[in-house]
């Protein structure tokens, strides 16, 4: 990063910031939605490090003294926009995968020998 | 086996320090800051944590919760690491992130759970168990 010129270093630093931000602030969207009753822990765990992950990447030039180059940024958009694409599913509350209860049980399929008999 | 003099530390606190002083910040500056950094990445994951547990939050009580939690672990941290550490002699250093970890994932989770340890240690009764919200559950 020492051979860009400042602005360059500069706008780096703030796009990384907002998207960090978009990232904390979506993460904060999800935790709303989740509670330790129905919420897998594996999963709560992966939001969390995102969570951190996100602070660390946007606050780096002021944590580490670390100024983010153009493939932070990179990275933090193509994790933004994967967080965005899975909104829909999260807008009706904790989505069904991610669920503590188990998935709803298929209708019972009628046994071959039986659909013969009756046929 | 004996370690070499010049073996770096491994603990994150000796890595933001190295991380501090390869960008300029030198001297007691570069250990505050790398103490204080470990700290606060180590209470907003722990925060998150415990708020990602809590039914019925909504975006402001996160905001609040985590707040709240970072900055007990930024008060507590450091006493509580000195004071383990004048116990049990291990280093400082390798003490900050756990402990701001505990701090701010769930204080009454860890008090209890040390509240019980120390009880069954001492041969006394723990208080009888409270219905935990699982239970209540129909």
């Amino acid at each position: 990063m020492n051979d860009y010129d400042p602005l360059i270093i500069d706008a780096f630093k703030w796009a990384n910031l907002a998207v960090a931000g978009g990232v904390i602030w979506i993460c904060m969207c999800r935790f709303s939605v989740m509670s330790h009753l129905t919420t897998r822990k594996i999963f709560r765990f992966w939001y969390v490090l995102v969570f951190v992950g996100a602070l660390a990447s946007g606050a780096s030039p002021w944590l580490f003294g670390e100024h983010p180059g153009p493939g932070a940024v990179m990275l933090g958009v193509a994790l933004l926009s994967l967080l965005l694409a899975g909104a829909p599913l999260w807008r009706n509350g904790v989505p069904a995968d991610v669920h503590t209860r188990s998935a709803d049980l298929d209708e019972p399929r009628e046994h071959p020998d039986r659909r013969r008999s009756t046929a | 086996m004996p370690t070499p003099a010049s073996a770096p530390h491994l603990d994150p606190f000796s890595v933001v320090v190295l991380f501090a002083t390869s960008f300029g910040v030198t001297g007691d500056a570069a250990s505050i800051l790398g103490a204080y950094s470990v700290i606060l990445l180590s209470a907003f994951g722990g925060a998150a944590w415990s708020a990602s547990g809590m039914p019925d939050l909504t975006r402001l009580g996160i905001f609040l919760h985590i707040l709240l939690m970072m900055g007990l672990a930024l008060v507590g941290t450091i006493p509580l690491a000195e004071l383990i550490s004048h116990v049990t002699n291990v280093e400082i250093r390798w003490l900050l992130a756990p402990l701001a970890i505990l701090i701010a994932a769930r204080p009454d989770w860890v008090l209890r759970t040390l509240r019980r340890w120390f009880n069954k240690r001492a041969g006394l009764d723990d208080e009888p168990m409270t219905p935990t919200a699982k239970e209540k559950l129909p």
